[in-house]
C-alpha cells in the first residue's frame, strides 16, 4: 500500500494487478472508476483493463470506452497539431522538440516502447527550442493563428522574465494551447536540464522534418524534473503513471540506464532524478535497478536527500477531489506548491509572487457568470 | 429537515444526489417523486452535491453551488435557485461527460418509436414547441434539451426531466391542458424560468429508445405565416454541428453515427407564429393526425 | 507545381444523399468538416485517388472557368483541405494565375 488513501491504493491496485478488479461489486467500480477520473488515469485504467481481457459490468464500460474514445480523439488532435506545427514552422529550419504527451504520440514506433501515454488524454502542447530562435518562432505562430493567452501585464512578466517560457498561445480557430519553452525549467532554478544537449539528442519525427523528440532518457528526466518542481501537483499520479510506462518501455535496453546517470549526473540533476525514480518505484513498482539509484545517491546534492520528501511528496500526490484545508494532503500539497517556487525564484520574489497570485485569484472567483445552459 | 442523500435513475443514467438546501428537496418532491429510487450500492454515474457557499455567502445572500465528483463546473447561483441549478448541472453532466454517446443540443420527442429532434440553441423555441406536442398532441418526451445518440443502437435514449421555460414562454405553456408548472424564479440571469412536469406516460416508456425520423428546426417569429421547407441532409448537418460540437470536436464514431441518423430522417425548417401553426405543421410533416392520447 | 491534399488529414466522405448535391466531408484528425459543392467532390475524390495531380491538369479538367476553377482550388486551399507543392516544398495553393514552374 502506499498510503494515499483507500480509494487511491485501490486504483492503484488494479493498475499493478488488472484482473483483482474482476472482484469488484458495483458500488467498488463506481469508486475506481471515479477515483481514476480525478487522477486523471480514468484512460489508463481502460486500456490496463481492456489489454488484460477484465469484464467490467456494463454501466462501469460506458465511461471506460467512452474514456478511451476521448483518448482516441485527442491523440489525434494531437497528430493534427503536429502537422499544424510542421506547416507553421518548417520554413523557419530550427529544430522544434516536442515534449510530454505530443512526444509520447508522435515519437517513432518501436523506439520509444509503446507503453508510454496509453489511454493517456492530452491537453496543452509543448515545445522546446532554441533561445536564439524563440522570437522568429512566436513571430511564426502568430502568423499561422497562434495569440497569446495571457493578456495581463503582470503575467506577461512572469512568464518572459522569470519562467521558462513566453505566455501560451492559443489558436484562434482550434482553440489549441501551445507552450513554447527554451530551456527544461526557469531560468532561476538551480537545478536545470541543458536545453542545447536536449535538442542535440533528440530524435527526427517521421514525416515531419522540423519536428523531433527527446531522445528516452531526456523525456524520462524533463518528466521527473517536471514533477518534482512542479507546484500544483493536479496531474501528479498521471505524471508519475507515464514515468512508470516510460520504465518499462525505456528501461528494458540495458544502455539506456548508463545513458540516464551519465546525463543526470552532468546536469546536477541525480537528486531529483533519484527522487522521481523512488516514488514511482513507490506507488507503482516500476522497474529501478537498484545500482542506478546507488550510483545517483552519491552525487546527489544533501538536500535531495532529506527521509520526509518521499513522504510528503506520496501525500501530495492523492488527488485533490475533496479539497478541505485540514486534511494532511492539502498541507502536503502547500509545502510541495511553497517549496517548488522556491526551487524557482529567490524568496522575496517568491512571496511577493504568491501574494499577488492570491489577489487575483479572489478577484476572479468574485465575478460571476451564469451556468450555461 | 434531512439533508437530501439519495440515487435517482434518470434513464439512462443513475444520479447521486446530496444537499442540504430546503429548495432543493422542494424540486426534487414537485418533479422526481416517482423517479426510481436506486443506492449507493448501484454503479453511479454522475456524484452530484448541490452545496451552500462557504464563508460570507454561507449566509449573506446565500448562494448554491453545483458540485460533480468534487468539481465546480460554474459560478454559485443564489440558493433559492438550487432547482434550476440542478437541472442546469444535469444538463452539463450529460453533454460533458464521455460515454459513448453523441449528445446534441435538441429537444427530442416520439410518437410510438418514431423519434422527431428539434435542434436549436436554447430558447430557439423548443421549449414552447416540445411542451406543445407532448401536451397537446400526444407525443412524448424524450428530452428538451439533449439528444443522446447511442451509436450501437443508432437511436436516441430517453432523458426525462422537467422541461425548462423562459420568459414568454411560460404563460404560454401555463395555458395548456395538463401541464404541471414548478415554482416560477424571476430574475435570474436568464430571466424569468419555470419547469413543466415530465409527464408520465413519458416516464413510463423512458426505457425504450426512438429512431429518428423527422429532424426539424424551429423558428420561432411573432406574425409569421406559417411554412415549412425541406432542408437538405448537408444542410442539417451543418446546422447541428455548429449548435452541438463547438467545445468538444465530433469524433469518427460520432460522425458515423450522425450520418446514419440524417440517413434514416427527412429534414425540415419550420416557421411559425403561433402554437396552433406549429402542430399543424408538425401534422403536415409527420402525416399524424395529433390525437393521440394524453401520456 | 502539384497540388495534394493537406498532409496529416484523415477524410471520411458522408454518405451521397439524394435530393442533395453538396457533398459533407469529415476529418476524423481534427474534426473539421466541409460542404463541397460536386465540383469540389469531384476535386478531392481525384486527389484521394492519384494523391497529387499536376494543377493545370486539374484545372483543366474541371467544368468551370479557367478563373472560377483557380478561385475554387484557392478555396480548397484556403479552407485547409488542399496545398501545392513546388519541388517538395509545400506552399498555399495560388489564387490567381500561377508563375511558371
Amino acid at each position: 500500500m502506499s498510503g494515499l488513501g483507500v480509494e487511491t491504493d485501490r486504483l492503484l491496485a488494479v493498475l499493478r494487478a488488472p484482473a483483482s478488479a474482476a472482484a469488484l461489486d458495483a458500488a467498488q467500480w463506481s469508486s475506481l472508476v471515479a477515483t481514476a477520473r480525478a487522477c486523471n488515469l480514468i484512460g489508463a485504467l481502460a486500456d490496463k483493463l481492456q489489454r488484460h481481457g477484465v469484464p467490467a459490468p456494463a454501466a462501469a464500460r460506458r465511461h471506460l470506452d467512452g474514456a478511451l474514445q476521448l483518448a482516441a480523439r485527442q491523440r489525434l488532435s494531437v497528430e493534427w497539431e503536429a502537422h499544424g506545427l510542421q506547416r507553421a514552422l518548417g520554413a523557419l529550419g530550427v529544430p522544434v522538440v516536442l515534449l510530454k504527451g505530443a512526444a509520447y504520440v508522435m515519437a517513432p514506433p518501436g523506439k520509444h516502447g509503446a507503453a508510454v501515454g496509453r489511454g493517456r488524454m492530452f491537453g496543452d502542447i509543448d515545445v522546446l527550442v532554441p533561445r536564439d530562435a524563440l522570437g522568429d518562432v512566436e513571430s511564426a505562430l502568430m502568423l499561422d493563428g497562434w495569440v497569446s493567452a495571457k493578456a495581463d501585464a503582470y503575467d506577461q512578466r512572469y512568464y518572459r522574465d522569470w519562467m521558462h517560457e513566453i505566455p501560451p498561445m492559443t489558436h484562434i480557430r482550434r482553440g489549441t494551447v501551445i507552450d513554447v519553452h527554451h530551456t527544461i525549467l526557469p531560468l532561476t532554478a538551480r537545478n536545470a536540464p541543458d536545453p542545447a544537449q536536449i535538442i542535440a539528442r533528440a530524435l527526427p519525427v517521421p514525416g515531419l522534418p522540423a519536428l523531433r523528440v527527446p531522445a528516452p532518457e531526456d523525456l524520462l528526466i524533463h518528466s521527473v524534473t517536471h514533477l518534482v518542481h512542479e507546484g500544483e501537483l493536479h496531474n501528479g499520479l498521471r505524471d508519475l503513471h507515464d514515468i512508470d510506462g516510460m520504465l518499462h518501455g525505456f528501461g528494458a535496453e540495458p544502455a539506456f540506464w548508463s545513458r540516464l546517470v551519465a546525463n543526470a549526473a552532468g546536469n546536477d540533476l541525480a537528486g531529483p532524478l533519484a527522487l522521481g525514480l523512488r516514488l514511482a518505484q513507490t506507488v507503482f513498482d516500476s522497474p529501478v535497478p537498484a545500482t542506478t539509484l546507488a550510483t545517483l545517491d552519491a552525487t546527489a546534492a544533501p538536500r535531495w536527500r532529506r527521509g520526509w520528501l518521499p513522504a510528503v511528496y506520496g501525500q501530495a500526490l492523492r488527488p485533490p477531489t475533496r479539497a478541505d484545508a485540514g486534511t494532511r494532503a492539502a498541507a502536503a500539497r502547500s509545502v510541495v506548491y511553497i517549496r517548488s517556487h522556491a526551487l524557482r525564484m529567490p524568496l522575496p520574489m517568491l512571496l511577493r509572487h504568491l501574494s499577488v497570485k492570491a489577489w487575483k485569484g479572489l478577484s476572479t472567483r468574485q465575478a460571476e457568470t451564469a451556468p450555461s445552459v | 429537515m434531512l439533508p437530501i442523500d439519495t440515487v435517482l435513475h434518470i434513464a439512462p443514467y443513475t444520479v447521486r444526489l446530496r444537499s442540504p438546501l430546503v429548495g432543493l428537496q422542494h424540486h426534487l418532491d414537485t418533479f422526481y417523486a416517482n423517479a426510481p429510487r436506486g443506492s449507493t450500492q448501484d454503479f453511479i454515474d454522475f456524484d452530484v452535491q448541490v452545496l451552500p457557499a462557504s464563508g460570507l455567502r454561507r449566509w449573506w445572500h446565500p448562494q448554491a453551488r453545483f458540485v460533480l465528483d468534487g468539481e465546480e463546473p460554474f459560478f454559485p447561483l443564489p440558493a433559492e435557485q438550487a432547482g434550476p441549478l440542478f437541472e442546469w448541472g444535469m444538463n452539463w453532466c450529460v453533454a460533458q461527460r464521455p460515454l459513448g454517446q453523441l449528445v446534441m443540443h435538441a429537444a427530442v420527442v416520439a410518437l410510438g418509436d418514431d423519434a422527431l429532434m428539434a435542434p436549436g440553441f436554447p430558447g430557439a423555441g423548443k421549449s414552447t414547441l416540445c411542451s406543445a406536442l407532448v401536451h397537446l398532441a400526444g407525443w412524448r418526451l424524450l428530452s428538451d434539451e439533449l439528444a443522446i445518440l447511442d451509436p450501437a443502437v443508432g437511436a436516441l435514449l430517453p432523458h426525462p426531466r422537467p422541461i425548462s421555460l423562459k420568459n414568454a414562454s411560460i404563460p404560454v405553456v401555463q395555458a395548456f391542458a395538463g401541464v404541471r408548472l414548478g415554482p416560477v424564479y424571476r430574475d435570474t440571469r436568464k430571466g424569468d424560468i419555470t419547469h413543466a412536469a415530465c409527464p408520465a406516460g413519458s416516464l413510463c416508456m423512458a426505457d425504450r429508445p426512438a429512431k429518428v425520423r423527422w429532424v426539424v428546426f424551429p423558428r420561432f417569429e411573432t406574425g409569421a405565416a406559417p411554412h415549412c421547407e425541406a432542408l437538405s441532409r448537408a444542410e442539417a448537418f451543418v446546422l447541428i454541428s455548429e449548435q452541438s460540437f463547438n467545445n468538444e470536436r465530433m469524433g469518427e464514431v460520432g460522425f458515423d453515427a450522425l450520418c446514419a441518423l440524417l440517413t434514416g430522417a427527412e429534414c425540415f425548417e419550420m416557421v411559425y407564429g403561433s402554437t396552433d401553426d406549429a402542430l399543424a405543421l408538425v401534422r403536415q410533416i409527420t402525416g399524424s393526425d395529433g390525437k393521440g392520447a394524453a401520456p | 507545381m502539384l497540388i495534394v491534399i493537406a498532409p496529416g488529414r484523415a477524410l471520411r466522405w458522408a454518405p451521397r444523399w439524394p435530393c442533395s448535391p453538396d457533398a459533407v466531408l469529415f476529418d476524423a484528425s481534427s474534426g473539421d468538416y466541409w460542404v463541397l459543392s460536386s465540383e469540389g467532390r469531384r476535386v478531392l475524390e481525384w486527389l484521394q485517388a492519384e494523391l497529387a495531380v499536376e494543377r493545370d491538369l486539374l484545372l483543366s479538367r474541371l467544368s468551370l472557368l479557367t478563373e472560377a476553377a483557380e478561385a475554387m482550388l484557392a478555396s480548397l486551399g484556403a479552407a485547409g483541405l488542399l496545398v501545392a507543392m513546388v519541388d517538395g516544398v509545400v506552399t498555399a495553393v495560388p489564387s490567381g494565375v500561377a508563375a511558371d514552374d
